[in-house]
């Protein structure tokens, strides 16, 4: 093949398959935690609710904050949050909900306080608790504020276990 | 999948490539012993091979990845398309870095400045994994210009560099004459060893061709694919014979300074760094030659 025609065959297949890659979230929407598809739905003032997912054991407690501010909620300063509750840990699911929370958008940090020390818990830079953050994709995904809040009134976050 | 995941990934990479290396390499040398094929040159061009990986990642790392970086996030500010980070995105991410990378690696052959540096990696006459880890000083300069085309696609800086790394991993595993070849299916998609040899071959058909990364999709689309029949002769029409680091090191150079000093006139001296190596001024046409 010509060098020329080569570069042109080049040139098409990156513009074919980029754009192919910018469609891929919209086939796969359906993944993303905090999905969206409540806010078609009139808001009903019964505030913010919060699941939590894959919580592994019933120790100690969930401790969880709401935020509608970008810098206390990215410096995980939890007592700057609008929202902050501490309920029992269940193993799978817990639901927390916050009446007085109904505008938003909010973003929400939390962590699993096994031994009740008050304190996310290290082992040099590896978590040994629990955490989960709204929006984050995956377990290392620490979302900006604009990443993780959302607007909807039901949020769903997993908790993650390193 | 977010940029996290990417970084963990890469360290990943990184921690335990080496040590498969390693441990392979070692296996390679038993093996030249049984055939006996072993000396102590050989085993001293290993060594030299990893010295001048050492100072290759100095000079990228003090002196490229700046550059890098700052070209990178410059240029995504001009991003086509909004590209989410996905296992799907990245895949296609990689594909594409391997797709840049033919034309790269093409353009390192065939440009004499670019073959300059190129030449060290093909300098050796052995190969063996320790080979894959031999570059040049600026190996790491000219990759650049042929990325920033991938995040101005819209890919993610983050995703282009891990694709980028993923595409140079994947040859390490290439570089060794104790793989024979793989069964046709994989052969004819993927590079593979035997492509490879080829690839670094002296011999005057094996000159120029399988330029690929990960795929050999891009040689046989484009003209440059050429299958392994005669035994492969190993390193440059004008061999080194040194196994002196620095001057391995800067053999391309070297030789392009003294090329570059003996040519007259301005045109000849700029058609020494446009041309492909073995181009002189008394030629005709640079379309003749190959290395």
């Amino acid at each position: 093949m010509k060098l020329f025609n080569g570069i042109v065959v080049t040139g098409v297949l990156m513009l074919g398959l980029a754009f192919l890659a910018s469609r891929i979230p919209v086939l796969a929407a359906s993944e993303t935690e905090g999905a969206e598809d409540q806010e078609a739905i009139p808001q009903i003032q019964e505030g913010l609710r919060v699941e939590i997912k894959g919580v592994r054991n019933n120790k100690g407690v969930i401790v969880i904050a709401v935020f509608d501010q970008a810098p206390p909620f990215e410096q995980y300063k939890y007592e700057e949050s609008i929202g902050y509750q501490e309920v029992a840990a269940e193993k799978g699911s817990v639901l927390v909900t916050f009446p007085r929370l109904i505008d938003g958008p909010y973003a929400v940090s939390l962590f699993h306080d096994e031994n009740q020390d008050s304190d996310f818990n290290m082992d040099g830079s590896y978590p040994t608790e629990g955490y989960g953050t709204s929006n984050a994709k995956d377990s290392m995904h620490e979302p900006t504020f604009d990443e993780a809040a959302s607007s909807s009134s039901h949020i769903s976050i997993k908790m993650h276990y390193f | 999948m977010s940029e996290g995941t990417l970084y963990q990934w890469e360290a990943f990479f990184n921690d335990w490539f080496l040590l498969i290396t390693a441990v392979f390499l070692g296996f390679e040398l038993v093996r030249y012993v049984v055939i006996k094929k072993f000396s102590w040159a050989l085993a001293g061009d290993a060594v030299t091979n990893f010295v001048t990986q050492a100072m290759y990642l100095v000079l990228s790392f003090f002196i490229y990845g700046a550059f890098y970086i700052a070209a990178f996030f410059y240029f995504y500010q001009f991003a086509l398309f909004d590209i989410q980070i996905s296992w799907a995105t990245v895949l296609i991410a990689i594909v594409l870095a391997d797709l840049v990378y033919y034309w790269e690696h093409r353009f390192m052959h065939r440009v004499g400045i670019a073959w300059a540096t190129h030449t060290v990696h093909h300098s050796s006459p052995h190969f063996n994994i320790s080979v894959a880890y031999r570059f040049g000083p600026m190996d790491a300069f000219w990759p650049v210009f042929f990325h920033v085309p991938l995040v101005l696609l819209g890919f993610n800086p983050f995703v282009v560099f891990f694709a980028e790394i993923f595409v140079q991993f994947y040859q390490i595993l290439l570089h060794t004459e104790a793989i024979g070849k793989l069964p046709k299916p994989i052969e004819k998609v993927f590079n593979t060893p035997s492509h490879h040899r080829v690839h670094h071959g002296s011999n005057k058909e094996y000159h120029d061709k399988n330029y690929g990364g990960i795929f050999i999709i891009w040689d046989r689309l484009f003209g440059t694919f050429e299958e392994e029949k005669a035994k492969v002769n190993y390193g440059i029409t004008q061999p080194v014979n040194s196994i002196n680091p620095l001057t391995v090191f800067f053999h391309g150079f070297t030789r392009l300074w003294t090329q570059l000093k003996t040519a007259r006139g301005i045109k000849s001296k700029l058609m020494l760094l446009l041309n492909p190596p073995g181009w002189s001024p008394n030629m005709v046409s640079p379309r003749e030659i190959s290395r």
